[in-house]
């Protein structure tokens, strides 16, 4: 018996193939083969075609269970850069896999966790659109929690 | 000149976080302090509220130099959060005296509890021979699922729980650790009768028995794993009505094998057993009978985990036990969980003589590895801790 293919296609148009059984380990994909039997292809218009490999590549691991904890933290832990991480997160969350979604999550969390607000809003490129009296104003509102 | 560049790199790149949905940053601080959390108001306008709408709530009063402080805290981000959002989680951990805690973590279960709480875990970091008594209000919620409550450090229970049953409809996992489970006022206990949806449950070195309090019920119709490790006192009977019972994993000092009435129900799903020993009086043979009490309660089990210990009993009580077949009937699997020194051959084929298709199991590597240091180092401090333990609570491990 030949094993089902589904194939996934990322925002800018790219096409990925995978084994569905692998694929079903996210909701969203299980629950649109339940439904049609999702013989065309899946769009997925919010993930990029470099993520969409990453995600890919994590669907397609062949882990024994005891060690997948292990396997899914240092997946994450060797593309630790913050951009990549934040993609996957939003992947993540589209095709509804938790565990990808919590390392990926985790591990961004992991690296700004020491960080002042300014490091903070560097390292996710936030712009501070406050004017230092109205920065002053909202630490003081809140200054319980500085 | 490339660091320069490489700024200039940087801030042309899009602010990719505040484009992400709320759900993705919610995820992300869930692994923060709240404090953290709320200091995210500053970063941007957009981030002034994310933080209120949280569902995920991670207090520690590590982050605040007094405990007045901590309260102070607490009280304002609750106020200040998002009535309307339900919590989901809700993770305490607090340091210092029970009389400075008491009311903040009142105030905070409460909240949790009126926002529907669907875990919560309360750990305390003890520092004094001192005793906080949780009310009995704190053990009723419709929602909650998963509920963890610890004391960290040193000896004993310093968590008093109310006696009566928890009202807990919809709780599936609940972990306690280092909690005083027993009452002199009765003689028998039976706290999770009302937990109609446990399925997980973990006792770690938690009281179960003492002055006059003889049996503790563990009675849940859907309980599917349960564990009991270290015990610091086991009661004489130990009665569990569980029929849907798959797992069980019990490590206790071997004078509790001695004694202990395990009194088992109808284990008709029984898949997984897992049996450990500390032994600390060198009397192998005193153990046999409790053992194979157990064994013949425990008999249709599929796979059997034993440690060397329970290896070591068996082999020096072989000839006891042999004066009848061996309970087990239904194993598929025999597993040794220590590597060395290897189970001796008559014990296996004890275990596995009503068993003739099961196979025997050591948990070897694929590839001999070298332990790393840190391993080593971790093994070096649990026996540190364990001796500890025997030198200081040598009473209770005779009286039990």
């Amino acid at each position: 018996m030949s094993k089902k293919t589904l194939t996934l296609m990322s925002k800018d148009k790219q096409l990925f193939n995978i084994e569905e059984h692998l694929a079903v380990q996210s909701v969203t994909i299980r629950n649109m083969v339940k439904e049609d039997g999702a013989s065309s292809v899946i769009p997925l218009p919010r993930v990029d075609s470099e993520t969409l490999a990453l995600v890919i590549e994590y669907l397609n691991r062949q882990q024994a269970p005891e060690e997948d904890e292990d396997y899914v933290k240092k997946f994450v832990d060797e593309r630790g850069e913050i951009p990549t991480l934040l993609e996957l997160a939003q992947a993540a969350l589209d095709l509804d896999i938790k565990k990808l979604m919590d390392a990926a999550c985790m591990k961004v969390a992991d690296l700004i966790k020491d960080f002042t607000l300014e490091e903070v809003r560097e390292a996710l490129r936030i712009e501070n659109d406050r004017t230092p009296e109205e920065e002053k104003a909202i630490r003081d509102e809140f200054q319980w929690a500085f | 000149m490339d660091v320069v560049h490489d700024r200039a790199r940087i801030m042309v790149e899009e602010d990719r976080i505040s484009n992400l949905p709320n759900e993705i940053i919610h995820h992300i601080l869930s692994f923060l302090d709240m404090k953290y959390a709320v200091q995210t108001s500053a970063l941007s306008k957009k981030w002034k509220h994310i933080w209120t709408s949280m569902k995920h709530l991670n207090l520690n009063s590590l982050t605040s130099r007094t405990s007045p402080l901590f309260a102070k805290f607490v009280n304002d981000a609750l106020s200040h959060r998002n009535h309307r959002k339900e919590v989901s989680a809700v993770e305490l951990s607090f340091r210092g005296a029970a009389t400075q805690f008491a009311a903040v973590v009142t105030r905070i279960v409460n909240y949790a509890y009126s926002h529907n709480v669907r875990q919560l875990t309360l750990v305390w970091f003890r520092l004094n021979y001192e005793v906080l008594q949780f009310p009995q209000w704190l053990f009723s919620s419709h929602t909650l699922k998963h509920l963890t409550l610890a004391t960290h450090y040193t000896s004993g229970y310093g968590i008093i729980v109310p006696q009566s049953a928890w009202n807990f409809p919809a709780l599936e996992t609940l972990n306690l650790s280092d909690l005083t489970l027993s009452d002199p006022r009765y003689k028998s206990l039976n706290l999770f009768s009302k937990c109609v949806n446990l399925k997980d449950l973990i006792l770690h070195r938690c009281s179960m028995s003492g002055s006059g309090m003889d049996i503790f019920n563990v009675c849940a119709p859907q309980l599917s794993n349960l564990t009991i490790t270290n015990p610091l006192r086991f009661p004489k009977v130990f009665n569990v009505v569980a029929p849907q019972l798959q797992n069980l994993t019990v490590s206790v000092l071997d004078t509790f094998y001695r004694v202990m009435q395990l009194s088992i129900e109808k284990l008709n799903s029984l898949e997984k057993v897992n049996l450990s020993m500390q032994l600390v009086f060198s009397e192998e043979g005193r153990y046999a009978p409790g053992l194979q009490d157990l064994f013949q309660k425990l008999c249709g089990a599929k796979f059997l985990i034993l440690d060397n210990n329970i290896i070591k009993v068996l082999s020096a009580c072989l000839d006891q036990l042999s004066y009848q077949p061996c309970p087990f009937n239904n194993l598929k699997c025999l597993k040794q969980k220590d590597r060395i020194p290897i189970m001796p051959i008559k014990v296996r084929n004890y275990l596995l003589q009503n068993s003739p298709t099961a196979t025997f199991v050591m948990d070897l590597p694929q590839v001999p590895r070298k332990r790393s240091r840190e391993e080593v180092d971790k093994g070096t401090m649990a026996k540190k801790v364990s001796k500890f333990l025997y030198a200081f609570y040598p009473f209770e491990y005779i009286y039990v």
